[in-house]
């Protein structure tokens, strides 16, 4: 009866991956075991039965597979390219509607204060209370598209007839909300150059 | 015993590593994800046909290997060892592909066999290892065997299965073996052990 330990060697011994440590050691074991010794030429017929039983590999073109899988890669690419774009030109359009509505949130703010007595452009500190200051947010500047429009994207309910925002209307002065978004495709170059207000 | 060289180091001095390609690769070198292409795809469709036993599904596989691989590129912590990493993704994919279709469908032999009329090998384009032999009764005992040795496969465990396809089918070295496998080179002499053992005993009427 052979222990699993000394099949385990005789395993390696037959794939010829024994450590030389070991192989001194099982040869000996060998020249004394006949059962060991029959087992190391049942091991063999095996892997001589697998592989010469195992058919051919069929013929494949492994020119147009190659070609297949450079195809598939460069599709990836491209439409990852085509995520980037399209992500950061609706990133710029958002930006433009939030430092708009933060614009919008500061001058009510500062309208607040006034109303309270406070003097334009701020009031002094007082004693116990924080001055108050004013934070003038420019409006985002209009980006001119360099190339023909492909997507328009609109903010908000449509304009009423005549043209007037169907929101209230509190002050001309308040920074208006672009009503459209039009994102143009352009050749401009892979890093954002555009300018936040912030 | 000598394994199959596929580390080119021990092929070509004068070539580059795969250590040496995936850095360029990813130095923006693209040129040198197409020379690893070269060098693994044939091994890759050997390996995932041995798992599946269909070629189409193999070459399905081997595409989606790459495309994973050259994807993943960056992760691999090892760039001397992307042989052995693609063979992990190949036999994962091929596995998880095997898994789903025994879901579906019955598993199909009959690519792995091989179509026993010759006009079917020559229409089908897919096996022409029948006509190797010109003796029908000769043809017959190889196509049973064949079979037998197919559902032995089949019936161990996946790791004997991969290890047994990877080390003696298709002879690969050990060490890109415990990478496939994302084991140690022990391990996958354990491996290949007990898939031999469990084969012995299923195919000893043939031995």
């Amino acid at each position: 009866m052979i222990s699993e330990d000394l099949e385990f060697l005789i395993s390696q011994y037959v794939d010829g991956t024994i450590a030389p440590a070991d192989r001194a050691a099982l040869e000996a074991q060998l020249a004394a075991n006949e059962e060991a010794r029959l087992l190391v030429h049942e091991y063999q017929k095996l892997d001589t039965l697998v592989r010469s039983s195992v058919p051919e590999l069929p013929k494949v073109d492994l020119d147009a597979l190659g070609v297949r899988i450079n195809d598939a890669i460069d599709a990836q690419e491209a439409a990852a390219r085509q995520r980037f774009r399209i992500g950061r030109r609706l990133g710029a359009g958002l930006a433009i509607a939030a430092s708009a509505m933060l614009a919008v949130g500061v001058w009510f703010g500062t309208q607040g204060h006034r109303d309270n007595g406070g003097g334009g452009g701020g009031r002094p500190a007082v004693a116990g209370k924080p001055a108050v200051v004013e934070i003038a947010v420019l409006q985002p500047e209009e980006l001119v598209a360099a190339g023909p429009v492909v997507q328009q994207i609109r903010i908000g309910p449509p304009p009423a007839a005549g043209g007037r925002h169907p929101s209230r209307v509190v002050s001309e002065a308040v920074v208006t909300r672009p009503q459209a978004l039009f994102i143009a495709k352009a050749e401009g170059p892979a890093q954002d150059t555009f300018r936040t207000p912030y | 015993m000598e394994r199959k060289a596929t580390d080119p180091e021990q092929t070509d001095a004068a070539s580059p590593s795969d250590g040496q390609l995936v850095s360029e690769t990813l130095a923006g070198k693209r040129e040198c994800f197409d020379e690893l292409i070269k060098r693994y795809q044939r091994q890759a469709v050997a390996v995932s046909y041995r798992l599946l036993g269909n070629v189409h599904d193999a070459s399905e596989v081997t595409q989606d290997a790459f495309l994973k691989a050259y994807s993943s590129l960056a992760s691999l912590q090892k760039p001397e060892a992307f042989g052995g990493w693609l063979m992990r993704i190949v036999s994962n994919l091929s596995l998880n592909y095997r898994r789903g279709r025994k879901t579906r469908s019955q598993l199909p032999l009959d690519d792995v066999l091989g179509p026993i009329e010759s006009g079917q090998a020559a229409a089908s384009g897919q096996s022409d290892w029948m006509s190797q032999s010109a003796d029908p009764a000769h043809a017959v005992q190889s196509a049973e065997m064949g079979r037998r040795l197919q559902e032995a496969l089949n019936e161990l465990p996946e790791k004997q299965r991969v290890a047994i396809v990877m080390f003696t089918i298709e002879q690969m070295p050990q060490k890109e073996i415990a990478e496939a496998l994302n084991c140690s080179v022990e391990a996958v002499k354990w491996h290949v052990f007990q898939g031999r053992k469990k084969l012995k005993e299923m195919l000893k009427g043939y031995i």
